[in-house]
């Protein structure tokens, strides 16, 4: 669950705030789009609820834990591997191989055995049809493979809620489907997911709600037939 | 380990070393004392092209020998110690004797009054007249004092030769290299002259067909041995060693077996003196050693293996160096990258600016500054701890820019995904960044142990014999300079291809994921 009240977000350099009193709801497990033009505030909304970005006026919650305007890098901190991110530009571990980009941050933070992160990365690559590909470094990976083993990297730290910068824009558009087939698969797992994108189309095949975001601001949101078109 | 802990014990490590090393400084009872008690007494020279004074054997080069090394040995035996002779450059041996590298300098220096504000001189030991070189045969070759005016004329930097040339308005041409250079650059032409100590125009120029020394002195230069200010007991220990060395006929027989027995040092120490000896034992195995080029059979066969011992040390000595001078600039470089990159802006600046002023200033500067400056505010280091501290900081700024080059070829969104994945920064930095920010780092730091492993030949100046000074004393009493240059290149090729090779088997290993082999 994911509850934001009168997020204010202003960057130093820039005369407009990025975010001016966003306020949402997302109940456990939807599949919500946030539907946007580029700088309508899509990535600085993603960046604060990721924990990437301080944030001047609001909440967020997730799952009971409440961030507040003002808190530090240990308030920040809560949010970290609570909720996973799959940036636009995805930032697979280049030195690492599928694999192990998925078994780092388990055995890191939360202290697994090689074996056992090991055996649950494979799980999840397998179920996101990347059986094959495990030894594979990301130089040798499409673009598709590569996104995937980046939403199987950021399940691994079993998020509650997973965001998706986006996800489609760096892909070849016949492969949208086959995003809109992996959220759906992640979906099964009960994860909440909210996907940023500015691709209409892509919101309305494969979300169950939609906010609309227009210059820092929600303007509307609904059911996918009701906003979009 | 914290960086913070990692500087702190960095710091200590210094510390420890900082202290001065044992035996170097004055015993309470004053270096006599201490002479008596190890039983060795530490004579500072220059080995570098100083025939007859102090050489290595042309024939074997593993020898020290000179008359200032047998004077040495006849002055220790009757202090009751053993002489150990220490490495120096010429122009330094006042300084070295000051910082305590050693008991006296025993090396043609020269009595003048300006000496004795920094050294109490012993009484003379020798004395020289200054002789003039040029070519044989060259019309218009200076052989009068007058005809020096305006005329290139070689000699020994801060000499007496240098100040009468000057007073008699020649252009005057120094060297801070072996002497053999300055009668080289005599016969190609390069000057017109050469005036010099007796001794050096007798083993350098005489011993070449083409040069001639013009008969007379062109005036009179008194050696002695230097000690430190506040050490008169060693002074007059010394005085009464050399007095009783006259008096029993040891200096004059030492002199005469060298060829250098002249009037002025017969006059010094009150002995009649008839004439040079004609021949002398010494002089002609110099000559039959330098004075016509050995075959190459003969270098190869038996000249240059037996340099093998003298350049297997020194290759030794450059490796560790090297190594261990690499490791500081790694670690050190490693912290200021971090700091410039992480640090809060303090930090930031305090970082920039230490990389700046390493950088920006020479080495060589700051060898003189840690070995000769740091002393005056009470820190006299070991001469390899001063090598390795003034090429490990020189390096650290260049591995702290290549560092931070690697640092930032990481794209910021790799470090702000591991942090959503909950890695804390140092996590981070330890498993995402450094691990693709080295890849980056390997090629540039392969080409700085190189690098360094060639300016490790600068820490010849704080009396390290490292590969260059063996070569150049070797080139220099061997008179062979294109030979043992080959061999010399040979060594440094042999100590930096393996380290090359190392890095471009790490440049693979770390690149291993962008190899389709690999996929």
């Amino acid at each position: 669950m994911i509850r934001v009240g009168a997020l204010v977000k202003r960057y130093a350099a820039a005369a407009e705030p990025a975010l001016r009193g966003v306020s949402f709801e997302v109940a456990s497990g939807r599949l919500v789009a946030v539907l946007g033009r580029s700088g309508a505030g899509k990535s600085t909304l993603l960046r604060c609820l990721v924990g990437l970005e301080r944030f001047d006026e609001g909440t967020i919650e997730v799952d009971g834990v409440t961030v507040r305007a003002g808190d530090g890098p240990r308030g920040l901190r809560t949010l970290h591997g609570r909720v996973g991110l799959v940036p636009q530009s995805l930032d697979l571990f280049p030195h690492l191989s599928a694999l192990d980009n998925c078994t780092l941050a388990p055995r890191v933070v939360k202290g697994e055995r090689r074996a056992e992160a090991e055996a649950r990365a494979a799980g999840l690559l397998g179920r996101l049809g990347l059986a094959a590909e495990q030894g594979a470094y990301p130089e040798h990976l499409s673009g598709g493979q590569r996104q995937r083993v980046a939403i199987a990297r950021a399940l691994t730290m079993e998020p509650r809620v997973l965001l998706y910068d986006e996800p489609t824009s760096s892909l070849d558009p016949s492969l949208r489907d086959e995003v809109r087939r992996t959220l759906l698969t992640v979906k099964e797992s009960g994860v909440t997911q909210l996907v940023s994108t500015h691709d209409w189309e892509f919101a309305r095949s494969a979300a169950e709600w939609v906010l609309v975001l227009e210059g820092g601001a929600i303007v509307r949101e609904g059911e996918p037939g009701q906003v979009v078109g | 380990m914290t960086a913070r802990q990692a500087l702190r014990a960095l710091l200590a490590g210094i510390a420890v070393w900082a202290a001065p090393p044992a035996g170097a400084a004055p015993a309470p009872g004053g270096t006599l004392r201490a002479v008596e008690q190890r039983r060795e007494l530490r004579w500072g020279a220059d080995v570098f092209g100083g025939a007859p004074y102090v050489f290595q054997d042309p024939m074997d080069p593993n020898h020290l020998v000179g008359f200032e090394v047998e004077l040495a040995d006849a002055l220790a035996r009757r202090l009751g110690a053993r002489a150990r002779p220490v490495a120096g450059a010429w122009d330094k041996l006042l300084d070295l004797l000051a910082r305590g590298d050693f008991d006296v300098a025993l090396n043609g220096i020269e009595v003048a009054e300006e000496k004795r504000r920094v050294c109490l001189l012993s009484r003379p030991y020798y004395a020289a007249g200054e002789r003039l070189s040029v070519r044989r045969g060259d019309p218009s070759a200076p052989r009068t004092l007058e005809a020096v005016r305006g005329r290139r004329v070689g000699t020994l930097p801060g000499s007496l030769a240098q100040r009468i040339l000057e007073r008699a308005g020649a252009v005057v041409v120094t060297y801070d290299g072996g002497q053999d250079q300055i009668y080289d650059d005599l016969r190609l032409g390069r000057t017109d002259a050469v005036l010099l100590d007796d001794p050096i125009a007798h083993y350098y120029a005489d011993v070449q067909p083409e040069l001639e020394t013009v008969p007379g002195s062109f005036g009179e230069v008194r050696y002695a041995v230097a000690v430190r200010l506040g050490d008169e007991p060693l002074r007059d220990a010394i005085d009464e060693a050399l007095a009783e060395l006259a008096r029993t006929g040891q200096l004059r027989a030492l002199y005469r077996r060298w060829g250098i027995w002249n009037a002025g040092t017969a006059a010094l120490l009150g002995e009649p003196y008839a004439a040079r000896p004609a021949l002398s034992e010494a002089w002609e195995a110099w000559r039959a050693a330098v004075g016509r080029p050995p075959s190459l059979r003969e270098r190869l066969l038996v000249r240059y293996p037996r340099t093998f011992g003298l350049f297997a040390r020194a290759a030794g000595l450059t490796l560790l160096l090297t190594l261990s001078s690499m490791a500081l600039a790694m670690a050190v470089g490693a912290l200021l990258a971090a700091a410039r990159r992480y640090g809060a802006a303090p930090v930031r600046w305090l970082a920039v600016g230490a990389i700046e002023l390493i950088r920006g200033t020479p080495l060589l500067v700051q060898l003189i500054m840690i070995y000769f400056g740091l002393p005056e505010l009470g820190v006299k280091l070991d001469p390899f701890v001063a090598g390795w501290l003034g090429l490990g900081l020189n390096y650290a700024a260049a591995e702290a820019e290549n560092y931070r080059a690697g640092l930032e070829s990481v794209p910021v969104g790799q470090g702000e995904v591991a942090t959503t994945l909950g890695l804390s920064r140092l996590q981070a930095l330890r498993h995402v960044i450094a691990p693709q920010a080295i890849r980056i780092s390997v090629p540039p730091m392969t080409n700085d142990v190189i690098a360094l492993l060639k300016d490790s030949s600068l820490v010849s100046l704080v009396t390290l014999t490292e590969l260059t000074k063996t070569y150049s004393n070797l080139a220099a009493s061997m008179r062979d300079h294109l030979g043992l240059g080959l061999v010399v290149a040979a060594w440094y090729l042999l100590l930096g291809l393996p380290l090359a090779r190392l890095g471009r088997l790490a440049e693979r290993r770390l690149g291993r994921h962008l190899r389709r082999a690999a996929a």
